[in-house]
């Protein structure tokens, strides 16, 4: 469990951190998301203590880092790949690591073993090839066997079995109930390990919610719908009564937002519309980071009402199909201090995300604080679609 | 045990007791035996299947809210709760310096270089009718000169060299306490650098008189020679704590060292090229001068002794250090 609370970085006139908030909860596994120079690494540093905040604090465990009486048993990190002395070899670097924190030596073996350098473990780290170097900064955040996992970049430079590796490990670390934030830039892979994603721009909070959230706010779905052409603009004048948004392509199918397809469904059904078509379009994980990358982007040049067209609430859960019109219009960004977060549109009220401060792991089985997490899961059939 | 618990008490226990023999430490990952690990879908399922949608927080056949099931930890961490404390930061120290490489051809080095050069000018010597008794100390004392050189920039690399390469992160991430880290590097050092610099003192004397035994004058008891082995070791020793302290609040090796063969040559060679008053006090106090102040050599009625300049040093070494101390507490890693 990782939690911030206002975090902020200022070197001199530069904001690097700007009022962070954000909790990063045992059980799943968070990405980490923000465009180059947004702070990520930053951030990283100061949970682990190496930077001091300007202001505000963050806490691992409920406690800072700094005051953690057995802080390798708590958190392990890899924040970048070769931070080894060159000359030593991988053993003896390890070895340093495992006698400072007080683990005993046969965990550096364990560890090697785990990563897969136990047959290079005598050889000089700086002869090491970068995804050598990333197992090895792996095999040290693995060798308190903590319960928290931080990884910036973990599957820099490594092979596709090396990148299945990680992502094994990083999804089977969570199962146990344990805490992992995990970095990076590729959106597949993220699409694939993180439940939940913290993302952050020009160091303050763009959203802080679950992937499949994210991807429905922020991505461009729609349903595409086609009817006979006589009957278009009818269906375009009842979708909108309904509050949805429908526009023509140009091969005459249309393009709605705002409303789910079971509901365009009902709704041409009822007005005796017939339709050919009725496919929904989900967007992945990286289309809806690039969209709202762009739409910072857009924000700082051309102000607030910047809003990429089709940027809408995407789809809202059925349970909140009643919600006022309207909901189409492009929600407010989650700019400048964020108190809450920006929750998507129809989330539920016990969304993890609006949990109480001290939330830990859930508690027992059939504990309610994960389900809201699987809902979409369970009730939106186009979730299938939403692969990254 | 007494680990920090804070997390609730679902939370599987730490340390637990070592499983039964032949059991794999963690299901997901087995013990591999090549580099590449092997990614193999272990039996139990628990590997997602390529294209596991997002956001599905679990692994296949777990069901939300169910305790996940846990195997037992690492082997490795039974009875691992050991709560850190400045012995483990020592130790680690120890490691650091004895699996450096520098660090053990430093030492090649000093000792191989102290009797060749003692040799070199010795062997001068002995070619002559007349050599003094004491005159091995002198000869020692200059290749004391070689050590200093030697000495200094070992001290600066113990700490630059976290730096340059990283593994400063990781250390204080696996021991957030910096002045622990900081004490324990101090401790290794002085006392690493005391020992050795006793150890080639001493044995650079030994080599020097065997070879040198001198004809007239006055003769230099066994009670001198060790004395001047000891003096000359702690100053050896207190020259790698000031460069060291001057290594942590530069960080960077490659300034620390040259600021630091400039404070032991500069003195030493203006003086030479200044001459005079403001020449003969550069001279007293320079690092070469207070070297061989301490085997007998080069010490002036009106300039410091030799344990004079072994105190100022050790002040100058414990400002530095404070400084060193105040910055690395105080400064971003």
């Amino acid at each position: 469990m990782i939690e911030a609370r206002g975090l902020t970085k200022r070197y001199g006139a530069k904001t690097a951190v700007d009022n962070l908030s954000f909790q990063v909860r045992p059980g799943i596994v968070t990405g980490f998301l923000g465009p180059n120079g947004s702070g990520k690494s930053t951030t990283m540093r100061m949970i682990l203590g190496l930077d001091s905040p300007s202001s505000g604090g963050v806490t691992v465990g409920g406690q800072p880092f700094k005051q953690l009486a057995n802080p390798a048993r708590t958190v392990g990190a890899l924040l970048d790949a070769k931070s080894m002395h060159p000359g030593r070899s991988a053993r003896a670097n390890l070895l340093s690591l495992a006698r400072l924190s007080g683990l005993p030596s046969r965990r550096v073996d364990e560890v090697l073993a785990q990563v897969g350098l136990q047959e290079v473990g005598g050889r000089r780290a700086g002869g090491f090839s970068l995804g050598m170097g990333q197992r090895l900064g792996i095999a040290a955040a693995l060798l308190g066997d903590p319960q928290v996992l931080m990884l910036d970049e973990p599957v820099n430079g490594l092979d596709p079995e090396g990148v299945l590796w990680v992502r094994q490990l990083i999804r089977s670390w969570a199962s146990e109930g344990r805490t992992v934030f995990v970095s990076s830039h590729l959106m597949s892979e993220m699409a694939l390990t993180a439940d939940h994603l913290v993302i952050i721009g020009q160091g303050k909070l763009l959203a802080d919610m679950s992937l499949q959230g994210f991807i429905q706010q922020y991505s461009s779905g729609y349903v595409g719908v086609r009817t006979p052409p006589e009957d278009s603009a009818r269906l375009v004048g009842v979708l909108s009564a309904a509050g949805g948004n429908a526009q023509p392509n140009p091969d005459g199918s249309l393009k709605v937002t705002g409303l789910e397809a079971n509901r365009i469904s009902e709704l041409a059904h009822a007005q005796g519309i017939r339709l050919l078509e009725l496919s929904p379009q989900q967007a992945s994980l990286e289309e809806a980071y690039m969209r709202m990358t762009q739409h910072a982007v857009e924000y700082r040049a051309s102000g607030p009402g910047a809003v990429p067209q089709g940027a809408g609430p995407g789809y809202p859960q059925p349970g909140a199909m009643q919600a006022p019109a309207g909901m189409q219009a492009p929600p407010p960004m989650g700019y400048g201090p964020t108190p809450g977060q920006p929750v998507p549109y129809g989330q539920p009220a016990q969304a993890p995300q609006a949990a109480p401060p001290g939330y830990g792991f859930p508690p027992t089985a059939g504990g309610p604080a994960q389900q809201p997490q699987y809902q979409p899961q369970q009730v939106n059939p186009y979730a299938t679609k939403s692969e990254g | 045990m007494s680990v920090s618990q804070p997390y609730p008490p679902t939370y599987p226990p730490q340390g637990a007791p070592a499983p039964a023999p032949g059991y794999a430490p963690q299901p997901g990952f087995p013990p591999q035996s090549g580099y590449a690990p092997q990614p193999g879908f272990p039996p139990q399922g628990q590997t997602p299947p390529q294209g596991q949608m997002p956001g599905q927080g679990q692994m296949p056949g777990q069901f939300p809210g169910q305790p996940p099931v846990q195997p037992a930890r690492t082997p490795g961490m039974a009875g691992a709760a050991e709560r850190p404390n400045l012995l483990h930061a020592l130790v680690s120290e120890s490691t650091k310096l004895w699996t450096t490489r520098s660090t053990l051809w430093l030492l090649i080095c000093a000792t191989l270089s102290m009797p060749v050069f003692d040799f070199l000018l010795s062997s001068h010597y002995s070619g002559l009718e007349e050599v003094a008794r004491s005159q091995f100390m002198s000869d020692s004392g200059y290749g004391g000169i070689i050590a200093l050189l030697l000495y200094a920039p070992l001290g600066v690399m113990v700490i630059a060299a976290e730096y340059s390469s990283g593994m400063i992160r990781n250390t204080l991430i696996a021991c957030p306490r910096r002045g622990r880290v900081l004490t324990a590097k101090v401790l290794m050092l002085f006392f690493g650098s005391l020992v050795t610099g006793i150890a080639l003192s001493a044995f650079s004397l030994l080599v020097s008189h065997a070879i040198l035994p001198g004809n007239f004058g006055d003769s230099v008891s066994t009670g001198t020679t060790i004395d001047t082995a000891f003096r000359s070791g702690l100053y050896l020793s207190l020259v790698t704590m000031f460069s060291f302290a001057l290594g942590t609040m530069l960080k960077r090796s490659a300034p620390a060292i040259v600021i630091m063969l400039g404070l032991i040559f500069v003195p030493f060679v203006m003086a030479i090229l200044v001459g005079g008053n403001i020449g003969e006090k550069l001279m007293n106090y320079s690092f070469i001068s207070g070297l061989l102040y301490q085997y007998g050599e080069m010490v002036q009625d009106t300039g410091p002794t030799a344990t004079d300049m072994l105190v100022y040093l050790g002040a100058a070494t414990a400002v530095a250090l404070a400084g060193a101390y105040a910055l690395l507490l105080s400064r971003d890693a």
